[in-house]
């Protein structure tokens, strides 16, 4: 029989209009309207696999095979919009080289650093894998041992590694690649508030009077959200949109105040907004008495280098970068005195009118104003200070955790909160903000495991750079990296990051998707899973915790992270592993695999497979016996609940478009900190900082301090690196998306065009992008969507065919330990 | 453009008193036809050859006594020639 | 910020240059459905060459960096350019965003100006023959209709991307509905 392309599209419109009003189709009408199953395609919802906005799609299975997405008219984030990369999820999974088998690097039939990457079976990868770590663990320790993970994983994978890692191989050297974008942010929240993540939510959005964009383009890196912010801007005359960068991006064409400083002076306007406060008397007295304290942090912390940099041997405090002492408001005042206007404006480059009319938003007590800030803050080598310094300008003013007042810090990875933060995947971190160091938390988190007492290591594991520094030097030498693409991502590539996964003494596994650079550069590749191949959940920006079900099947032999951690745990024993004093003082674990003490304990095999929602594929679970995802995530919900980070029962994340946490009696919390509106504020209170034991915020005088390497007469050039909106982050998905390739097909260099033509470049001629570190060759762009100022270049880093980061600078924040991608000087010259 | 068909859905949410207003409102104009209903809300099935045709038939059920809101869920237009090929099966015989 | 005169200047040659490149351009351009079959074919990339060249003898597995090692550098691929054709290209499925089928170069998108709605607001678009934008644009986030196009879908080129002639360096195996139908064993019933 046949049907006709319009009556299939007729079905199709009525389809999604009666699953939107919730109405079942009768009979009658699908008599009409519908010819058999033919047409049936079954719609399902999912969270975007991309950013960390959390937009909703609704997915479209037909046969096995995702046919269509579109946005999720219910969820409340996107209500129904998507953005290019999120219209064309439905091919992310189809790129023609998916990884479908382990590949071993082999020469005559056996592992070989120098083989060549030979197809295998799962036995035969782990056996590979299981003796190499072994080998490591007996010679060296839990301490030469290590995994990067990421803000990709789905909270359950994470959590699977860190109680594998930390709390079964006793390594803390477990670090997610969220350290390259959120370090900073939650250092900022840890040492402002005690609690990391926004008070506010996306609601903000339409209850505010002014946007400040903090080096966040929005525009390409959050589109949806930028929608919400154009939506309100053009709807509302009177509302004010600020944009500051190092360059001119897409959003300053909605900007009524837009503002290009100079690299690393963003620390002087925020000092000179708070003295503009305090100067014309907008402090919000008040609520500085009753909810604020005052600390001074110490300054020359250095800029997170390797210790024999002469940099960090020359800063004083580069030890201890994160000390300070406690200062009341009038030395706070003192000392963002010398920030006035004259001096802001000499070192920032900035128009006077401009600064005073960004500084007045803030101050102007009748205007609430919503701070948004990404990647411009948090690689940034002082992203802890300038965190800490626009909190100080919502609490100085008391705009915080009220709708519409909201610093508020987003996120550029779909779990960097869900997963890396909530989960605490940081090599110093345990779930709900708990810490290694703290023997109270590494009992709590003992117990909770069900595991013995003095398992957990007490010193911190190596994080994301060091991962690096420790690989290169041949200290760390069995590594796993899971859903990320460190060998793009990481700095200093050439000298840093590819000599350690190549170094003959260490044995690197990558599971991933696609053959990234990373996969080109290990020993061992695993096939992964992606996406809607597996149950999932994800948690956003605005602590909005999202489930998807498994919707179809990977291809060939590829599995999820979940399946990876857990069988690899079958082939550990406790007695390889644990110490024998705790084996002795604790004989019911001796003899046990790994994965009988992590997950066969009693709560992450409690529920059958049974209670998988009828219709669903659930690889995992069918593979272990139980429902693995459910245990997993009332296990790992046993931490926060009661505890300020709340979450729902599972089930209810399969029902709604997620809910944002704490979630106490089924009702989620939109803005915290405020009486009224969360819950664990105490009565009477208006607000309370509870994240800190005297429920007060920390306002922090800290002051400029310069980058770790500027322009100088050879390194004429600064170098920015960042992503564009057609692709997400290292490419290996949009890359691969035909539409997405094609309207980005690679990396340029974003030049003032003076700048080219004194150089005698023009559009199109290729060039080198040299640092002392490394070059990389690519070709010069004039036009389009950004506008540089002299002496600024930007080079997106999507481009695998065009590694950026052998140029970039492994500089950090010394405090959060993240990479600045936005600041190091370069030369650009003629192939 | 008028040589595209525009084939769209809605959700008109109404009184339960409303429904037969709707339903003669769609008996008044072929280009409606209603898919399915519930107690206050149903889904109506449009397809034109004029896109402004479909936001005045949205503005005129709107503005139906009882009527709440209306809602437009999908909008597909293509030219009338390719909504006449056959899919499925056939289409590759 | 802006040099408004000249801004303006700029934008109204542009205005002519394009209608009158519209209706050149209509003359010799074929109905649109006629082309839509070759357009369709040429879309769905069937497994390009050099993504299994890049692949192995070199033991290169990662198709992006076309065939060169970690370590070492090559000449980039020359710019590729935007196509600008005027000629719809076909869907994978609905709901996608049609591409943008001409160059964009200079198109000023702000909260002043918008280039794209100039022609394809659905006031103006008959009058320059270009697709005028969808009606569900018209909705604001509640879901209610507007007189004008929603400011949440104000800045076109979120969505809405230009296509290069750069050839894809891997296949994309994705199937869209109709594929995946016609694959089907031929149905029981009927």
């Amino acid at each position: 029989m046949s049907m006709t392309r319009r009556e299939f599209i007729r079905n199709t419109a009525v389809a999604v209009a009666a699953k939107v009003a919730g109405i079942a189709l009768p009979a009658s009408a699908t008599n009409v309207l519908l010819e058999g199953d033919i047409t049936q395609m079954k719609w399902s919802k999912a969270p975007c696999r991309f950013c960390g906005t959390g937009c909703g799609v609704n997915v479209a299975v037909k046969d096995g095979r995702v046919v269509a997405t579109h946005g999720d008219v219910h969820a409340e984030v996107n209500r129904g919009l998507n953005c290019v990369k999120g219209y064309f999820l439905s091919k992310i999974m189809y790129g023609g080289d998916r990884l479908t088998q382990p590949l071993l690097r082999k020469k005559n039939g056996a592992y070989a650093k120098d083989g060549e990457f030979t197809p295998v079976s799962w036995d035969e990868a782990f056996d590979v894998m299981t003796e190499q770590f072994k080998r490591v663990l007996k010679e060296k320790g839990p301490g030469s041992i290590g995994m990067f993970g990421s803000g990709q994983w789905t909270v359950w994978e994470g959590y699977a590694a860190n109680k594998l890692f930390k709390g079964g191989f006793r390594s803390n050297n477990l670090d997610p690649n969220a350290r390259h974008c959120m370090a900073s942010a939650v250092m900022g929240f840890m040492r402002t508030f005690g609690m990391d993540e926004p008070m506010g939510v996306y609601d903000d959005i339409e209850a505010t009077d002014a946007f400040v964009l903090w080096g966040s383009n929005m525009a390409e890196m959050h589109p949806i959200l930028w929608t919400r912010v154009t939506d309100h801007r053009l709807s509302n005359p009177n509302v004010k949109v600020a944009v500051l960068s190092t360059f001119q991006h897409r959003c300053f064409d909605l900007a009524d105040i837009p503002i290009v400083f100079k690299p690393q002076t963003d620390l002087v306007i925020l000092n000179y907004i708070a003295n503009h406060i305090i100067t014309t008397g907008r402090v919000n007295k008040d609520f500085v008495n009753q909810h604020t304290n005052f600390k001074q942090g110490v300054t020359d912390i250095g800029y997170g280098l390797r210790p024999d940099n002469p940099l960090e041997q020359k800063a004083k405090n580069a030890k201890d970068p994160g000390a300070s002492e406690p200062i009341d408001f009038d030395k706070f005042a003192a000392f963002v005195a010398p920030y006035t206007l004259e001096k802001t404006v000499e070192m920032t480059g900035v128009d006077k009118g401009w600064l005073e009319k960004l500084a007045e938003l803030y101050a102007d007590p009748k205007t609430k104003v919503m701070s948004f800030w990404t990647m411009g803050f948090n690689q940034h080598t002082r992203g802890v200070w300038a965190n800490n310094m626009v909190y100080n300008l919502h609490l100085l003013t008391g705009k915080i955790s009220t709708p519409g007042n909201s610093p508020f810090s987003l996120t550029g990875q779909p779990s960097a909160c869900g997963t890396a933060r909530e989960v605490g995947t940081f090599s110093h971190r345990l779930p709900a903000d708990m810490v290694v160091t703290n023997p109270e938390h590494r009992k709590r988190a003992e117990e909770i495991w069900k595991i013995p007492q003095g398992i957990i290591q007490p010193k911190p594991g190596f994080h994301a750079v060091e991962q690096n520094r420790k690989l290169h030097d041949g200290v760390l030498n069995a590594y796993w990296v899971q859903v990320n693409n460190n060998m793009q991502a990481g700095a200093n590539l050439m000298q840093e990051t590819y000599p350690g996964y190549r170094d003959p003494r260490n044995f690197i596994v990558v599971s991933d998707a696609y053959p990234t650079v990373t996969a080109q550069a290990a020993d061992l590749i695993l096939p992964a899973a992606m996406w809607v191949e597996k149950e999932g959940a994800y948690g956003n920006a605005e602590r909005r915790t999202q489930f998807w079900h498994q919707l179809v099947k990977a291809p060939g032999d590829a599995k999820s992270d979940l399946w990876q951690l857990m069988e690899f745990s079958k082939r550990f024993t406790t007695d390889e592993c644990w110490p024998a004093e705790i084996l002795t003082a604790n004989p019911q674990f001796k003899g046990k695999t790994l994965f009988d003490v992590l997950f066969r304990n009693g709560n992450v095999d409690k529920f059958p497979t049974s209670q998988i929602e009828a219709g669903y594929d659930n690889d995992e679970s069918a593979a272990f016996g139980f429902y693995v995802q459910k245990g997993l995530f009332e296990e790992y919900a046993t931490f926060g609940r009661g505890h300020g980070h709340d979450l729902a029962p599972f089930d209810a994340y399969h029902q709604a478009r997620g809910l944002r946490w704490p979630v106490v009696d089924g009702k989620e919390t939109l803005w915290r900190y405020r009486e009224g509106s969360d819950p664990f504020v105490k009565a009477g209170a208006g607000f309370e900082f509870y994240g800190n034991k005297d429920g007060r915020a920390v306002i922090w005088a800290l002051p400029y301090e310069p980058p770790a390497e500027s322009p100088d007469a050879e390194y004429n050039m600064w170098l920015v690196t960042g992503r564009v909106l057609e692709h997400w982050h290292s490419g290996s998905m949009t890359m691969r998306v035909p539409e997405l390739f094609r309207s980005f097909p690679s990396g340029v260099v974003f030049m003032n065009p003076d700048d080219a033509r004194s150089r005698g470049f023009k559009r199109g001629d290729e060039v080198k992008v040299v640092s002392r570190r490394g070059e990389m060759r690519s070709r010069v762009e004039t036009r389009g969507r950004n506008s540089m100022p002299p002496g600024v270049v930007f080079v997106p880093w999507f481009d695998a065919g065009q590694l950026i980061n052998k140029v970039t600078l492994d500089a950090t924040d010394p405090i959060s330990k993240q990479t600045d991608y936005k600041k190091c000087a370069v030369k650009v010259v003629a192939v | 453009m008028s040589s595209e068909q525009h084939i769209s859905s809605l959700v008109v949410l109404h009184r339960p008193d409303a429904l037969r207003a709707v339903q003669s409102f769609a008996r008044a104009h072929p280009s409606l036809q209603i898919a399915a209903h519930g107690d206050c809300r149903c889904v109506v099935l449009c397809e034109t050859d004029d896109q402004r045709a479909v936001m005045d038939l949205i503005d005129g059920m709107g503005d139906l006594p009882g009527v709440i809101s209306v809602s437009l869920i999908y909008h597909h237009a293509e030219s009338p020639e390719e909504l006449d090929e056959p899919v499925g099966p056939v289409a590759h015989t | 910020m802006r040099d408004k005169p000249v801004v303006a200047i700029a934008l109204l040659a542009i205005v002519v240059a394009v209608a009158v490149g519209y209706a050149v351009g209509r003359k010799s351009a074929p109905a649109s459905s006629a082309v839509s079959e070759p357009v369709a074919a040429a879309q769905k990339p069937t497994a390009p060459a050099s993504a299994t060249e890049a692949r192995p003898a070199s033991n290169q597995i990662d198709a992006i960096r076309r065939g060169v090692p970690i370590a070492e550098e090559a000449s980039p691929p020359v710019m590729a350019h935007v196509e600008n054709t005027d000629i719809k290209r076909v869907r994978a499925y609905p709901m996608q965003p049609p591409t943008i089928p001409h160059s964009i170069d200079n198109y000023q998108i702000d909260k002043n100006s918008n280039r794209c709605l100039l022609c394809h607001a659905r006031a103006n678009a008959d009058r320059f023959q270009a697709p005028p934008v969808s009606v569900t644009h018209y909705m604001d986030r509640d879901e209610q209709i507007l007189a004008t196009i929603s400011p949440r879908r104000y800045f076109c080129t979120q969505c809405h991307v230009t296509q290069t002639d750069a050839k894809p360096l891997v296949a994309n195996n994705f199937k869209d509905i109709d594929t995946v139908m016609s694959e089907q064993p031929v149905q029981k019933a009927n």
